[in-house]
């Protein structure tokens, strides 16, 4: 009797490619996609480039910054509620160093400096574990009370001639849409191909085994206000260039906005899902139904009202969403 | 000393609360007497009526973000309904902010979703309903005679006022002597001990959802009679003062803990800092910063302590939220 011990093969496990479920906000999305393709062809005035442009011109603030708040959002964060005080800080402040003959560089990357540090002072008391959304609201009013009272409210005026590259256009598109789009590459680039960003998914879809696996949390945290930061100063520098001038007024509902790009975009607000693309096209498509919206003589009223209505309605879609409701 | 046992869990406040006006009352010469109380007391019926709401939600560890465009839309339903009469037109404001917090509660109940997240995205719904029914504009009654009755006062007592006193008794019975109110603490507390415990998530969080939105909306529609008209832009700063009124009170984001008198005192502290500032002539955007730098610090504070006295990871209630 022989025994072998020959081992039948291992059954191989024939790996599945990791494939993300088809969801259910890219239904949602192709059917207002539907929606807005019919409008815009019955919509007389809507695919003309003058039209195109301006749609594009809007989208891009607001655009920059929601696709830079993604990685917060994604790494379980929720949100900042403080995005546009960091803006007008970064607008007031590159409006009074070029009011002040600095060179238009130099300012540049000053504003980046303050805007990033006061980002990332956020994302430390974040870091710490404090609630985000209630760090970035007190913040907010600490930011725009500081930036007030340094500007006495005034609206700080400069000469427009030396911010081309922030405000001028290129071949009949505003500066403003190629960094949106330059943006929007980097940061899903970041999010996609960079050891940060899979740990920035990670902290977000599941914060315990993130840390369990030795994800650095107060690290990834503090990068994600970087980015952040460094949109706000986008943002800040663009919107201040393209208006010659800047007070605590710019930016206005830019907070809410943001936040509705985001999460119109696909993003959970739960974080570990979405994509800063995703946000991108959020926005784009926030512009375009504000812009079907206005064609047809819609009030502001209706429009923040279906802007918020489709807000709820992908916040409820994507908790719906299999396997999602048990983070 | 049995009285002073009863005031002990609200020391810190009541201190904080002295300081304040001791200090204001040292360094501003307007500051005191009749004048200053009454102003005090005035901002319990908008700030303290949309407190005494969220704190309800805080208990059973939410968070509603829809409250000033709560308030501004039941300002609007009351100023455009005024012909009906005075408190006519405060019951239906008041009875849209309940119905539209009843129905929040429930789809964060059935949707199993973090208030915080949805009602990010209601509020901004809520304040674009508040802009389509008043037409887009600012809205003013048309009988400014309509709210008289608001304008009586009483010392240093006006009948708003009272009305928010009147219903702080009311939410602050229902809390400790309902069941329901014990309930919420139960929720708020320990969440899955209270399923386990037979209560009912989906019942505690629409009546919490219920109360917040109809004190946020009679907060707002008293306020707008009042003064004589709203514009729909109006309040957004309640979603600054509301929250850091109650967590400067004592509550704590986490929920299960609080009660009205906490409610009291935060909306007492933030109005004496704010009237006391408003009497040096700072101007209101420096409030502001007062205001959100007392938030940070008892929000930074209350973390520091609680890691420091338990010295274990902190659970935090808003990023997961287990269910």
């Amino acid at each position: 009797m022989t025994l072998t011990n020959e081992v039948p093969p291992p059954a191989v496990a024939q790996a599945a490619p990791h494939r993300q479920p088809v969801p259910v906000w890219l239904y949602i999305i192709g059917a207002v996609g539907i929606i807005v393709a019919i409008a815009a062809v019955v919509t007389p005035g809507f695919l003309t480039p003058d039209n195109v442009r301006a749609i594009l011109h809007t989208t891009a603030i607001t655009g920059i910054v929601a696709v830079t708040m993604t990685p917060m959002t994604l790494s379980g964060n929720l949100g900042s509620l403080s995005t546009q005080q960091s803006s007008v800080l970064g607008a007031v402040l590159f409006a009074t160093l070029v009011s002040r003959d600095w060179n238009v560089v130099t300012a540049a990357l000053a504003v980046l400096v303050v805007v990033v540090a006061v980002s990332v002072a956020q994302g430390l008391v974040v870091a710490a574990g404090l609630n985000p959304i209630i760090t970035t609201l007190a913040a907010g009013s600490v930011i725009a009370g500081s930036v007030a009272a340094a500007s006495r409210t005034t609206s700080i005026s400069f000469d427009g001639a030396s911010t081309g590259w922030l405000a001028g256009s290129l071949l009949g598109v505003p500066a403003s849409v190629f960094y949106f789009l330059a943006v929007t590459v980097v940061v899903t680039w970041l999010m996609r191909k960079t050891v940060l960003g899979r740990r920035v998914m990670l902290s977000g879809s599941n914060r315990e085994t993130a840390r369990l696996t030795g994800v650095p949390q107060g690290a990834t945290v503090i990068w994600v206000f970087v980015i952040l930061g460094v949109g706000c100063t986008l943002a800040g520098l663009i919107g201040s260039s393209q208006v010659g001038y800047a007070n605590t007024l710019l930016f206005g509902s830019m907070t809410f906005d943001v936040i509705a790009a985001v999460v119109i975009g696909g993003t959970s607000i739960r974080g570990g899902y979405g994509s800063p693309l995703w946000s991108a096209g959020g926005a784009l498509l926030m512009s375009v139904i504000n812009n079907l919206l206005l064609l047809h003589g819609f009030p502001y009223g209706v429009r923040i009202l279906i802007v918020g209505l489709l807000v709820v309605g992908s916040i409820s879609a994507l908790q719906l969403l299999p396997g999602r409701r048990a983070l | 000393m049995r009285a002073l046992d009863l005031l002990r869990p609200y020391a810190l406040q009541i201190g904080v609360l002295i300081v304040l006006w001791m200090a204001f009352t040292a360094t501003t010469p307007m500051f005191g007497g009749r004048g200053t109380l009454y102003a005090v007391l005035q901002s319990f019926a908008l700030l303290g009526l949309v407190s005494a709401g969220l704190a309800v939600t805080f208990i059973c560890g939410e968070f509603d973000l829809s409250v000033a465009s709560m308030a501004v839309l039941a300002a609007v339903v009351a100023v455009n309904t005024a012909g009906l009469g005075l408190i006519p037109a405060l019951l239906l404001g008041t009875l849209v902010g309940a119905a539209l917090g009843a129905l929040q509660g429930g789809m964060i109940a059935r949707l199993v979703i973090n208030s915080l997240v949805f009602t990010i995205g209601s509020q901004i719904a809520i304040r674009g309903l508040a802009y389509v029914l008043s037409g887009n504009g600012p809205s003013s009654l048309n009988d400014l005679a309509v709210s008289d009755p608001l304008l009586l006062t009483w010392g240093p007592l006006s009948i708003d006022t009272i009305v928010a006193f009147v219903v702080f008794g009311l939410v602050g019975i229902f809390l400790a002597f309902s069941r329901t109110g014990r309930e919420l603490y139960a929720v708020g507390g320990g969440r899955k001990e209270a399923i386990a415990a037979g209560v009912s998530i989906r019942r505690v969080t629409i009546t919490a959802f219920t109360i917040c939105g109809a004190c946020a909306a009679l907060a707002g529609a008293m306020a707008a009679t009042k003064s004589g008209g709203i514009s729909p832009d109006s309040y957004a700063n309640l979603i600054l003062t509301a929250p850091a009124a109650i967590l400067v009170g004592g509550f704590r984001l986490e929920g299960g803990r609080g009660n009205i008198i906490n409610v009291i005192l935060g909306v007492a502290i933030l109005s004496v800092l704010t009237v006391g500032l408003g009497g040096r002539g700072v101007p209101a955007y420096v409030v502001d910063l007062f205001v959100g730098s007392l938030l940070l610090v008892v929000v930074v504070g209350e973390f520091a302590i609680a890691r420091w006295g338990s010295r274990i990871r902190p659970h935090r209630s808003f990023a997961t939220q287990e269910s």
